[in-house]
């Protein structure tokens, strides 16, 4: 069984997946129906991301975001798998594989977060975004470890959102629930927050 | 530069600043540098318990509405946000005179809870580095200081320390124990 994490719970994956080592984080969400005839008809394009941080919670290097534009980290460890344009469709939006004893030992932390593509020229923002979650899979059974789903709504003209994060503590790896949201104009704006 | 301690961990304040007569005891945490939703408020409460483990009254109990204690000379009082200039920094900050505190009082215990965490949907995984700290009123240095590595989930209370008496002097023990229920689950530990 899955757990459905609420914001803020913290889980040890080695104490519910003891032989994970590569990892999938699924990104998925819905985008609500316009409210308006005069609203915009763009397309909702959400980009998935990851940051990855050192110890002291701050990013050194440029190459240590993933993302649309930079699709494999430089270790090999953290793989992009690609850019859903719309949100339409059942289940992951974006995916993103990660194998953890890859993952150099200079990275601390990676903060799994989303962004909406070009929001200030499109006027978009989190509110319309519904049903949005994180999850992990461990990619050695496909079965899920965990999940958190929230919802945009609570978070007026916001355009970033991040979901979760996997960090070390002790040697072991953890997952959290974050949901915090951030305004941005592009995923430049989020990494400036840790630098 | 005070001594850091562990969780868990017990000194005598005695030892580490003898002649140690009035502390500022300092509470600080962090919250997230990103937008949770809805602004956290959080509250410090120090319970003074008897030798039962249990307030010796209600008026034991201090925190901002009520924030000095019944002893004529108030000897916990919480100072709500820190402006005396001893504690810079903190968050919030409680006084206590150790040698007026009323020898009844066997221990002080520090929490802090966070408000409606429930509708809100907050607890204290949402916040980082959280620390207690005393610091010597009179010569305004840190005497002691207890960073909360710990990372806590979906609780809504934390007992970040205790002050207690033992063999006639004051002791502070590290405890850093999180609990879901909120401050409703530490007055019903405490309360007679």
């Amino acid at each position: 069984m899955s757990i459905n994490l609420q914001k803020g719970q913290r889980i040890s994956l080695k104490k519910e997946a003891p032989s994970l080592t590569r990892l999938m984080c699924g990104l998925g969400w819905d985008v609500a129906k316009k409210s308006s005839w005069f609203g915009s008809s763009d397309d909702f394009d959400l980009d998935s991301f990851v940051i990855c941080l050192n110890e002291n919670d701050k990013l050194t290097n440029k190459s240590d975001i993933v993302y649309f534009g930079n699709k494999k980290h430089s270790s090999g460890a953290i793989n992009h798998l690609g850019d859903n344009l719309t949100g339409s469709g059942e289940g992951d939006d974006e995916q993103i594989t990660v194998d953890l004893p890859q993952v150099p030992q200079t990275i601390s932390k990676l903060l799994f977060a989303i962004n909406i593509y070009e929001s200030q020229k499109r006027k978009q923002e989190l509110s319309q975004v519904e049903n949005a979650f994180v999850r992990l899979v461990d990619l050695a059974n496909n079965k899920e470890i965990a999940r958190y789903r929230l919802s945009g709504s609570q978070y007026q003209n916001k355009n970033g959102l991040i979901l979760g994060e996997v960090y070390r503590q002790n040697n072991e790896w953890k997952m959290a629930a974050i949901g915090d949201a951030f305004v941005s104009r592009g995923i430049g704006d989020l990494a400036k927050k840790y630098l | 530069m005070g001594i850091s301690l562990e969780k868990g961990q017990r000194i005598s304040l005695e030892k580490v600043s003898p002649g140690l007569e009035a502390v500022l005891v300092g509470l600080g945490w962090d919250v997230n540098k990103t937008d949770s939703g809805t602004d956290f408020d959080i509250d410090t409460s120090v319970f003074m318990l008897g030798s039962n483990e249990k307030i010796l009254s209600e008026k034991h109990f201090i925190f901002y509405n009520n924030a000095k204690s019944p002893d004529p000379d108030a000897s916990v009082e919480y100072m709500g946000d820190n402006r005396t200039g001893a504690g810079e920094g903190d968050d919030e900050a409680v006084l206590v005179n150790l040698n007026k505190v009323p020898s009844e009082v066997e221990k002080l215990v520090f929490t802090v809870t966070i408000h409606e965490a429930d509708a809100r949907q907050q607890n204290f995984g949402q916040i980082q580095n959280a620390y207690v700290r005393l610091v010597d009123v009179k010569t305004k240095n840190e005497v002691l200081r207890y960073d909360l590595a710990e990372d806590y989930s979906i609780e809504t209370a934390l007992i970040m320390t205790e002050l207690y008496r033992k063999d006639g002097t004051w002791r502070m023990n590290a405890i850093g124990s999180g609990y879901q229920g909120g401050l409703q689950a530490l007055l019903n530990r405490y309360n007679t």
